[in-house]
């Protein structure tokens, strides 16, 4: 009975890891565009023309509120001139939206998004949009498409108003957005570092118990720090200092209160560490920076500690 | 005894990899890392404290470079050795150099039987790091040498023998880093990280607490008599040095905290031994360091954090068992956090506090990354030494060491990659040049026509650059960096922010050629330089440079008579009826309001080339009212004969002088600039090669001198009489009567009434850098008798 206890705990907290390992990412997948409210949709080449004045091209909506354009540019040289973004509607005489852009612009952001004001009934539209040197001379540099897909990305805009009034619109949109992260090349490898605590619980249960007994004795005051840190690191995008000051308030509370050892923070610290090259070859730059912020703070809690503590006893 | 050697002959042995940089037939030279072209020119900027290059400027801070950098260049210039392997040898030395100053410091901080190993791999890591590269640390001395000199310090205060250690430490430091402090941040750096130990070891032995300090305060006195030939006057001139930055920044549009911001990294960038803004710096879609997308690769991105998990794994481990007696492994750890600290720079609120808060924070650490770096690879580097000594601990099988070793080896350098093939320097494309050189064929021939001209004038480019940097379209990959014919040519050519980028600024909208030339001709300028071989595609657009219409370049032409063609580029040269020389007195005097009017004023018909013109907002309104009230009078018949002695003297003879006399020096005018009346100089002397222009005559057989010879002469000028002229020059205003009624033995009055005196011009400031060599040079021979008198105490009582 007792023994069948422990293996259903076991397997909870697994479940629990992989549970949580599937939320972070999706969290992380609502925090990586360009705002949480944004769906992207990438568009197969179809109608794209380019020639030495520009670039023509037409793309479908995929949804309403059209509000950003990214093209993806490989300009080969310098293009010391302006630039004109134009959008409309292909059924439309008018242009919708009308931009200026240094071109040189191209080469220094060489994936550039082109924004307009949102366009709320855009789905299932076409629309056809240029962006051309007015002032082109032959022979000189013009803009060229780069060659690695995808080319162009349309952005949707959803106003917060649009989710509290009307909950399809709210599945609808998370739906787009998980699925649009799923076909990201380095979406597998985002999902793999959230499982690496399951993978490392699975690994010490199965093997490393044997030689590395952990018991863990944290209070309520080290459990909300551990909290707060994993809140930090995992679900705040910004950084929120007061949040942070407190969290490590709270984690050296922990230490005068349970008397922690100074070892448990570096411990922390090391493990947090491991974790980064992983979260940085899924290209997940600002859950590494807050890591490798935490993996800072903690090694600096434990490090002070060790020392006050032999400046204290060589004082006795 | 083997063991202690094999190292520093392996240091040696990779070292040779900076002899490869330069693939043999190259100079290096980007970023803030140069080599004169010019040896002896440079030497001659480092003894004098005034630099006459562009339109001149005080030149305090490169008085440290004279020992040894400056005797390396003239000694090797002496014996004629090609630029190509000077450069070669020197960077051999600092590469070298970063690894055994790393190796002796882990010797000395690491107890171990094991310690000459760890000390391998610590230099190693020292050598061959991308922070290094990035920063170039192996040119940049004073972080070279920051291993040594902690490492004598801490052997000093552990040792016995105080005073004698003392003596050695300041001498040595003084001689391998003195060189590389006319930067204010490296001497605070050496300072910071001694103080940082002293305050350790402070805590740690709170007993020796008292000796320590005095040690200390004994070396810095050491430090300061011994250095004091450069830094009396830079003590004298810091106000303005960080004045002077602070107006560069301004002309670039960027700000101190603007600088601080760009070059905070976050930390898990600075983890691995890189920075935020290096990975993404590029101009116009070029990237400054391609070569770091080495780093984004998922095995490399694993080894960059390897270095910091393998110290938290020894510090934990050193904390799980107490094992005290790795004292130094606390303090290096916390030099490391005292790094990441600074290094995050924006991205942390405390410092951001500080920098907001603390007056000159920003200016003295503008870039966080870069000085917090200095602390992370230091401490990383003895770490690596610290790993592997803890991690042999955990068995005592001899082979198993070795395997760990060389893994440590292997691992060091392929992190290292970049380093030893050399990939970290550009090697340019359209936009950025490389940062390897080779002189195109019609530069020598450029340099030897300037140096055969004797006469001394300015060279104006075009374009123009504000910040002494340049872009070439040189073979075979274009140049990109600091100008090489800034120390090439023989004349200084005027560049940097003031009148120079003024005069430059008119170039972009129409501008009579004529005018252009007068504007010159006010500057000294006997050429106009056309660089064809510019990289337009780099210079056009860039805030650093100012391009000139092409419509305005098409008159220049028309409107000169000689143009003189070396390959890509074109001297033009100033009409002789427009060329003003560096000394003159005027004809006609202008006194304006600002110095916007000064295209206005020689745009006039009527503009006679010898003119002085005073603007009110650069002079105060004393001086301007002491002008209005004298009248110039007959100064066609005054005639000067003058010579350069050297950057900081020049001795003029007046000819028939009366009345009130304007003399005008076209240097850029600075308080230090002061006027002595000598005794006339009884030798008859010989005008030779030399014409009448503009009423003076260039001499140069007019006599030296003496240093001492102006020492304790009251100057003639005071605050009213010394007044900036033609918008950046000296100018004294000189009652030649009065002068001469109260100096009759010195002056010699004329038939027709007027006088000749002769006078010296001297940049004062010069006597400090002689006052402080004295100084250091008897504190020398000081240090030397003591050793002396030691030895033959030691030999009589034995």
């Amino acid at each position: 009975m007792k023994v069948n206890e422990i293996n259903l705990k076991k397997i909870l907290t697994g479940l629990f890891l992989f549970i949580l390992g599937l939320g972070l990412s999706c969290i992380y997948f609502f925090n990586s565009d360009v705002n949480p409210n944004v769906i992207s949709h990438d568009h197969q080449i179809r109608n794209l023309t380019q020639d030495n004045k520009g670039i023509r091209g037409e793309f479908r909506s995929a949804d309403n509120y059209l509000g950003i354009l990214t093209i993806r540019f490989d300009n080969k040289e310098i293009i010391e001139k302006k630039s004109v973004f134009r959008i409309k509607e292909k059924s439309k005489k008018n242009w919708y939206h009308i931009s200026r852009i240094d071109a040189v612009q191209y080469n220094i952001e060489p994936v550039y998004s082109f924004g307009f004001p949102i366009i709320v009934g855009s789905k299932n539209k076409t629309y056809q949009f240029e962006v051309t040197l007015p002032d082109y001379v032959s022979g000189s540099p013009y803009l060229t498409l780069s060659t690695h897909e995808p080319i162009i990305t349309s952005r949707y805009i959803y106003p917060w108003k649009a989710f509290l009034s009307n909950q399809a619109v709210f599945f609808n949109f998370l739906k787009h957005k998980i699925y649009y992260q799923l076909q990201n090349t380095y979406s597998p490898l985002v999902l793999f570092s959230y499982m690496i605590p399951l993978i490392e619980y699975m690994l010490y249960i199965f093997i490393l118990h044997k030689y590395i007994p952990i018991t863990i004795n944290a209070g309520f005051i080290t459990l909300m720090a551990f909290f707060g840190i994993c809140i930090d690191i995992f679900i705040l995008r910004n950084n929120y200092y007061l949040f942070i000051l407190m969290s490590s308030l709270l984690w050296i509370g922990g230490i005068f209160f349970y008397r922690m050892r100074p070892q448990i923070s570096i411990v922390a610290s090391i493990i947090l560490l491991v974790w980064c090259p992983f979260f940085l070859s899924a290209h997940m730059e600002w859950v590494v920076e807050k890591s490798a912020n935490w993996v800072y703070i903690l090694a600096t809690i434990g490090f002070l500690q060790y020392f006050f503590q032999q400046i204290i006893n060589y004082e006795k | 005894m083997m063991k202690k050697y094999i190292p520093i002959l392996t240091i040696l042995l990779l070292g040779y990899c900076a002899v490869l940089w330069s693939q043999g037939r190259f100079i290096i030279s980007f970023g803030d890392a140069t080599f004169p072209q010019n040896a002896l020119n440079d030497f001659y900027r480092m003894i004098y404290a005034w630099d006459s290059l562009s339109l001149g400027s005080s030149t305090f801070m490169r008085l440290g470079l004279a020992l040894p950098y400056g005797t390396y260049l003239l000694i090797t210039h002496i014996l004629n050795i090609s630029l190509i392997h000077v450069q070669i040898f020197w960077n051999y030395l600092l590469f070298t150099s970063l690894g055994l100053s790393m190796y002796f410091l882990v010797i000395q901080v690491i107890q171990d039987r094991l310690r000459y190993a760890a000390g391998l791999l610590a230099a190693l890591l020292f050598m061959f790091n991308p922070w290094g590269v990035i920063n170039l640390t192996m040119f940049i001395p004073f972080i070279t040498f920051i291993p040594l000199v902690l490492g004598l310090y801490i052997r000093g205060l552990n040792g016995d023998r105080k005073l004698k250690y003392i003596i050695a430490i300041s001498v040595l430091w003084c001689l391998i880093s003195s060189f590389s402090l006319f930067n204010v941040r490296g001497f605070m750096f050496q300072w910071i990280i001694l103080i940082f130990y002293l305050l350790f070891f402070c805590l740690a032995n709170r007993r020796r607490a008292g000796n320590a300090i005095v040690f200390t305060i004994i070396l810095f006195i050491f430090y300061i008599l011994l250095n004091f030939y450069w830094l009396l006057p830079f003590i004298v001139n810091i106000a303005q040095s960080i004045s002077g930055s602070a107006e560069i920044y301004k002309i670039i549009n960027f700000t101190r905290l603007d600088s601080f911001e760009l070059n905070s990294s976050t930390i898990y960038n600075t983890l691995r031994m890189l920075d935020d803004w290096s990975l993404i710096a590029n101009f116009k879609g070029s990237f400054y360091f391609p070569w770091l997308t080495f780093y984004q690769r998922p095995f490399l991105i694993f080894l960059g954090f390897l270095p910091f998990i393998a110290t938290l794994s020894s510090l934990f481990y050193i904390v799980k068992n107490r094992l005290l007696r790795y004292v130094h492994f606390m303090f290096f750890f916390a030099v490391l956090l005292f790094g990441f600290f600074i290094s995050t720079g924006k991205y942390n609120p405390a410092t951001m506090w500080f920098a907001g808060s603390l007056p000159l924070l920003t200016t003295l650490f503008s870039s966080p990354s870069y000085f917090g770096g200095i602390f992370v690879t230091i401490a990383y580097s003895v770490f690596i030494g610290y790993g592997f000594i803890l991690l042999c601990k955990c068995t005592k099988n001899g082979r198993l060491h070795a395997i760990i070793f060389f893994s440590f080896i292997c691992l060091i350098m392929i992190y290292g990659y970049p380093v030893w093939t050399g990939q970290f320097i550009p090697s340019g494309n359209k936009i950025l040049g490389a940062g390897r050189y080779q002189l195109p064929y019609y530069v020598p021939v450029l340099m030897r026509k300037t140096s055969q001209d004797k006469r001394n004038y300015r060279i104006f480019p075009l374009p123009y650059s504000k910040l002494g940097y340049y872009a070439y379209n040189w073979a075979p990959s274009g140049f990109n960096g600091p100008d090489p014919l800034t120390t090439a040519l023989n004349k200084p050519q005027v560049a940097g922010i003031g009148i120079g980028m003024q005069i430059a600024n008119t170039t972009q909208q129409y501008v009579e050629a004529k005018s252009f030339f007068r504007l010159n001709s006010l500057l000294n300028v006997g050429y106009i330089m056309n660089k064809r071989d510019a990289n337009l595609l780099h210079i056009k657009n860039n805030s650093w440079y100012v391009v000139p219409d092409q419509t305005f370049l098409n008159s220049l032409y028309e409107n000169s008579k000689s143009i003189q063609s070396y390959g890509q580029i074109d001297l033009i040269r100033i009409p002789d009826s427009l060329f003003l020389p560096k000394l003159y007195t005027p004809l006609d005097i202008v006194l304006s309001d600002n110095s916007d009017s000064l295209l206005s004023i020689v745009s006039q018909k009527d503009y006679s080339t010898r003119t002085a013109i005073y603007f009110k907002n650069q002079n105060k309104k004393d001086s301007i009212q002491f002008l209005k009230n004298k009248s110039v009078v007959e100064m066609e018949k005054t005639i000067l004969e003058y010579r350069m002695i050297n950057a900081t003297k020049y001795r003029v003879e007046v000819h028939g002088a009366k009345g009130i006399l304007p003399l005008i020096m076209s240097e850029s005018f600075h308080d230090g600039w002061g006027l002595y009346l000598t005794k006339p100089n009884n030798q008859k002397t010989r005008i030779s090669n030399s014409t009448l222009t503009q009423g003076t005559i260039q001499n140069d057989n007019l006599p030296t001198g003496t240093i001492f010879e102006t020492w304790f002469k009251k100057q003639i000028n005071t605050n009213t009489n010394h007044l900036m002229v033609n918008g950046y020059a000296n100018s004294w205003i000189i009652d030649t009567d009065g002068l001469c009624s109260t100096n009759k033995a010195v002056c010699t009055k004329n038939v027709d009434g007027s006088f000749d005196f002769e006078l010296v011009i001297e940049f004062w400031q010069q006597r400090l850098y002689y006052l402080g060599l004295t100084i250091s040079i008897t504190t020398l021979i000081g240090c030397v008798y003591y050793f002396f008198i030691q030895r033959t105490t030691k030999k009589n009582e034995s």
